[in-house]
């Protein structure tokens, strides 16, 4: 009788002696940022002198509801996670999956693989300019070659096709940065197949035995034992595309045409350049609630096909 | 004091370790609560010593200048603060290299009463910055006994000017730089073309650029252009040439309208779109230099920064002045300053910097770098004896006609709108007219500048 | 029977195939990386462009080290690193189990919490929290670097191993509890040494974050001496007309060896067989 509840009341008092940490970093920083920039959201400042310090109640946010900039940014910030999301998983899986293989070489295979997370940073964006040259990028010519290719084998309106100009092209920017980002899976990869790594051998030799098909050994085995992991790299992917910043701020700079004005990019440029601190803090939260709302969607779901073997 | 904590503390957990091992029990015991309370004790001192004598203790720092650029201005910034050091023994000083994103973090760093005490800035920027109160005003000190600078008689103009917001002057302009048009020496040799003349026209731009522009190799596609269009700001020279501006003397009246805009920007359009001697955009990606330097474009327009890179490429170049139209000759100008910190509490010694670096001795090492104009007159014949190979005095001939810039607190965001509607316009997706049009209507301008139709939200 | 094993035989040569290739797409950065830093400055702009250039201009290295004080930011780079690495993965393990399997008043509320932490932009957070910061006097040290690495270090790695940590079977614990250890002890002998995988994953994308960031000590230090590479490596670019792409490539190669190597021997860790349930072959 008496065993149950101190055993609970020590769970509890464990509990929060384990996530200790996290709380008192939460509690003496991160809780504090964010209400001081909940506070910047209620008021028109510059970012450098206080003494310009007004109060703005809601006119942010009433203001960024008006803003044709922010639909556009907006938007273009859903596309691009609606689509290099999934995708992007897929991908991740797939290499993950083809890496769990027992090949021989497959040590080498894994660290190729993870490579361009590994390069980051500015030197894999000047590299992608280079390959995304319309002219004499890699991918275009790549792309020419195979044209000829297909022409030679008797398609010959292959020739004449024009290849789209990529990041310099008002229609194209956005796939070009989606394809990159298809480039960099690293870390989702590297997590998935962790998680492939630890299903069982013995359910696969069940299923087996239960004369399992490849397909079915994927949908029935695989898929379950590795949702947790799955589930985290959904949530990261939304959370993480959704505030998209640096590729567009060093190679298209919102361009052309705004077409790849990502909504955080946005939001720097009001914040720092323009200097409207307080504006950039509105949309800063508006896009804190959008997210939310999509995570607890996601979490919501998860309910249904996230499996989780302690429970 | 906290590494020694932390030091005792490994070494009593390995003596913990060896107690245990031992089964001297107590002892074990003994030696890990003191390993946790070193440890504890260290972490502490490690964590908050800093905030107490943040707080309490008065450290006497150096001297510190912060300045942005590629290694090559860090190596001239350790030359400069090396003299410094020599002239001024007693003063230590400290260059801080920002190695990005400058303005940003100077930002922080006002905000939080954390700047340096001298702070390299450019022009554009400086009247937000400006108006923040972070800026000391100097005209306090330009008179002081030995340590005095005539701006007006000493410096260029524009390069004064441009550092005075409502009178006060705000920084001392140490270097800058104009633009002109850069030419392929190789390229015109190639085409048949004779270097551009000081007094030429629009006109004769034309022509040269259509001399320049050719297939070689008859594959359809061309491969040498005549000019690589810049941005707008690049582009003002031209604008000029038409009688065109963007914004009134007093910077806050809206002028990118009428025949004259519609001229200089139709111009702008046409090189690429009705005369081909531009290339467009997925044509040819590289930047101005890069795409100058391969032959690929005969000429572009830059400012004497675009040098050290040309020179060190071997690329055979020469500047020349930029051609008159309709409206006269007119270049754009731009400075960069040293300005000093109000809440320094070194101002006396920052002044002494400020003044040295904008003296003579100094002038003349920045422009042994060659990649600007030093502001101080007298700077000129160590800048144009720094490269023979190229008319350099070109850039001075040129400061008799060069125009301070159409800058405002709002600035950034002119330039990215213009930025935005010019590209749309250049890659032939919509007209002149349409292009001047959305400017005017443009929302967050409305809210900032006197439009010509009076409107103004 | 033949054809099973003909079956399995074209299976593996296919996968080898797809393998291949994906290694070109991969790798190619790397390839161009290293072309393109031994090359002299004009021909990195060559037009068409070229993979190599001969003769290979091994200079390129020697100087792009000598121009910065290399050696110096990457022993900060490694001391920031380690430090941060270290702190990440000891402390977001223990927060994440928390959250995974210890049951405590208003857990689901601090979860969400917890997520909600990085939904916010980081770049409207970054005036409050340098002014957090400066009030501690830790501007222009290390600490704003390290020390929230060790306060759980960031919500990413926590939610990871919470994830992990959830699929751990119940009875494991459950035996353990009955037997009446304590829980640090069914942390420290039960599930840490289950998490082996997770644990070095972590540290490696740890690890590789902490080498590449640039933001914070961009923001937080001024001292030019505490550097570390990510900030030194800027010092080719942003010339006006062009980066000293040669020199930037060249450094950018050796800064990148010691993550190469890392992850090279890491990862035979991450696939380590491990005994969950004594079944696993």
């Amino acid at each position: 009788m008496n065993l149950p509840t101190s055993r609970a009341r020590r769970e509890n008092l464990f509990g929060y002696l384990f996530a200790a940490p996290w709380l008192i970093g939460f509690g003496g920083l991160t809780l504090v940022s964010m209400t001081a920039s909940l506070f910047f959201s209620l008021i028109h400042w510059d970012g450098i002198n206080v003494d310009t310090i007004r109060w703005a109640g809601v006119d942010n946010y009433a203001r960024a509801l008006g803003d044709g900039d922010v639909a556009i940014a907006l938007w273009n910030t859903a596309y691009y996670s609606f689509v290099s999301v999934p995708l992007g998983l897929a991908f991740g899986l797939a290499l993950a999956m083809l890496l769990n293989q027992p090949l021989k070489g497959v040590t080498l295979f894994r660290t190729i693989f993870y490579m361009p997370a590994v390069v980051g940073g500015v030197a894999t964006i000047m590299m992608w300019i280079w390959i995304f040259n319309p002219d004499y990028g890699l991918l275009n010519s790549a792309l020419y070659r195979f044209c000829d290719g297909l022409a030679a084998l008797g398609w010959e309106a292959a020739a004449g096709w024009r290849m789209p100009s990529w990041i310099f092209s008002q229609d194209w920017a956005m796939p070009s940065l989606i394809l990159m980002s298809l480039w960099g899976t690293g870390s989702a990869m590297l997590i998935f197949l962790a998680a492939l790594q630890n299903v069982p051998d013995s359910l696969y030799e069940a299923s087996d035995l239960d004369g399992a098909g490849r397909w079915a050994k994927f949908r029935y085995v695989t898929v379950p034992q590795i949702s947790p992991a799955l589930f985290f790299n959904l949530v990261m992917g939304v959370i993480g595309s959704f505030q998209v910043f640096t590729q567009a701020f060093l190679m298209t700079n919102g361009g052309p045409n705004k077409a790849t004005l990502f909504y955080v990019l946005y939001l720097y440029n009001k914040a720092f350049s323009d200097f409207e601190l307080g504006y950039a803090s509105a949309l800063a939260w508006i896009l804190f609630l959008i997210i939310l709302a999509l995570t607890a969607l996601i979490f919501r779901s998860g309910q249904l096909w996230v499996y989780y073997e302690g429970e | 004091m906290h590494i020694v904590l932390w030091l005792l503390c490994s070494l009593s957990l390995a003596g913990r370790t060896l107690c245990s091992r031992h089964e001297f029990d107590r002892a074990a015991h003994a030696l890990g609560l003191f390993a946790a309370v070193c440890f504890a004790v260290g972490s502490l001192l490690w964590l908050f010593g800093d905030t107490y004598s943040h707080h309490f203790a008065d450290k006497d720092r150096e001297l510190r200048i912060s300045y942005w650029g590629s290694y090559r201005e860090h190596q001239m910034w350790g030359e400069i603060l090396d003299g410094f050091s020599q002239t001024y023994p007693d003063i230590p000083v400290r260059g801080e290299y920002i190695t990005t994103r400058y303005e940003e973090k100077i930002q922080q760093l006002l905000l939080a009463d954390e700047a340096p005490d001298v702070m390299v800035f450019q022009d554009e920027p400086m009247p937000r910055f400006a108006s923040s109160g972070k800026f000391e005003p100097l005209d306090g000190y330009l008179h002081r006994p030995g340590l005095s600078i005539e701006l007006d008689r000493d410096y260029w103009d524009t390069a004064v000017t441009s550092f005075q917001v409502d009178g006060t002057t705000f920084g001392v302009p140490i270097w800058g730089g104009n633009c002109l048009v850069f030419y392929n020496r190789e390229a015109f040799r190639l085409a048949g073309a004779e270097a551009p003349e000081d007094d030429w026209t629009v006109e004769d731009f034309l022509r040269v650029c259509q001399l320049l522009t050719g297939d070689d190799d008859d594959d359809g596609r061309v491969d040498r252009y005549g000019v690589l269009l810049p941005g707008w700001v690049y582009w003002l020279p031209f604008h000029y040439a038409f009688g065109a501006t963007h914004l009134d003397p007093s910077h806050q009246r809206w002028t990118l309208w009428g025949e004259r805009a519609e001229a200089s920007y139709g111009f702008f359009q046409d090189l690429r779109h009705r005369h081909h001697v531009a290339p467009r955009r997925d044509e040819l990606t590289e930047s101005g230099s890069v795409a100058f330097m391969t032959g690929r474009v005969g000429m572009f327009i830059s400012g004497p920064w675009a040098m050290p890179f040309l020179n060190e490429a071997g690329v055979d170049y020469d500047v020349a002045h930029v051609p008159s139209g309709p409206g006269g000759r007119g270049t754009r100008v731009t400075w960069d300053c040293l300005a000093m910190f109000s809440g320094s509490k070194k101002k006396d010694q920052a002044w002494k910097l400020i003044h040295f670096v904008a003296s003579l001795p100094v002038q003349r090492i920045i422009a042994r770098y060659q990649r600007s104009v030093p502001a101080l007159k007298q700077g000129q014949e160590a800048f144009v004896s720094g490269n023979p190979k190229v008319h350099a005095e070109r850039f001075i001939e040129a400061l008799a006609y060069a125009r301070f810039q159409p800058i405002s607190l709002h600035w950034a965001l002119m330039s990215r709108e213009i930025t935005s509607q010019v590209d749309m316009m250049l890659d032939g997706n919509q007209s002149v007219q349409e292009t001047l049009t959305s400017l005017v209507d443009n929302e967050h301008l409305r809210q900032v500048f006197i439009m010509p139709d009076g409107g103004r939200r | 029977m033949i054809d099973h094993r003909v079956q399995r035989l074209l299976l593996r040569i296919g996968l080898y195939v797809v393998a291949l290739g994906l290694s070109v797409v991969f790798l190619f950065p790397l390839v161009w990386a290293v072309g393109a830093s031994l090359k002299p400055l004009l021909e990195v702009y060559r037009y068409p462009p070229s993979l190599l250039f001969w003769p290979l201009r091994w200079d390129n290295y020697t100087e792009a080290i000598a121009k910065l004080p290399f050696l110096r930011f990457i022993t900060n780079t490694l001391m920031i690193s380690t430090a941060a690495t270290l702190g990440q993965v000891l402390s977001a393990s223990m927060v994440g189990y928390a959250f995974a399997r210890l049951r405590w008043r208003g857990r689901n509320f601090w979860f969400v919490c917890l997520l909600a932490t990085m939904m916010l932009p980081g770049q409207v957070l970054l005036i409050p929290n340098y002014l957090i910061f400066k009030n501690l006097g830790w501007v222009n040290t290390y600490k704003p670097l390290i020390v929230p690495a060790w306060l759980g270090g960031g919500a990413f790695f926590i939610f990871l191993f919470r994830q992990f940590f959830r699929g751990v079977p119940a009875d494991l614990t459950d035996a353990a509890h009955i037997d009446g250890a304590s829980e640090i002890r069914i942390y420290a002998s039960i599930i840490l040494p289950l998490a082996r995988p997770v644990m070095i994953t972590v540290g490696v994308l740890s690890f590789m974050g902490n080498w590449q960031e640039f933001m914070m000590p961009l923001i937080y230090l001024s001292d030019y001496q505490l550097y570390p590479i990510s900030m030194g490596l800027r010092m080719y670019q942003q010339v006006e007309g062009g980066s000293y792409v040669h020199y930037l490539m060249a450094a950018s190669v050796v800064a990148l060896c010691p993550l190469v190597l890392l992850f090279f021997f890491a990862q035979r860790h991450i696939t380590q067989s491990l005994l969950l349930t004594g079944s696993k072959g």
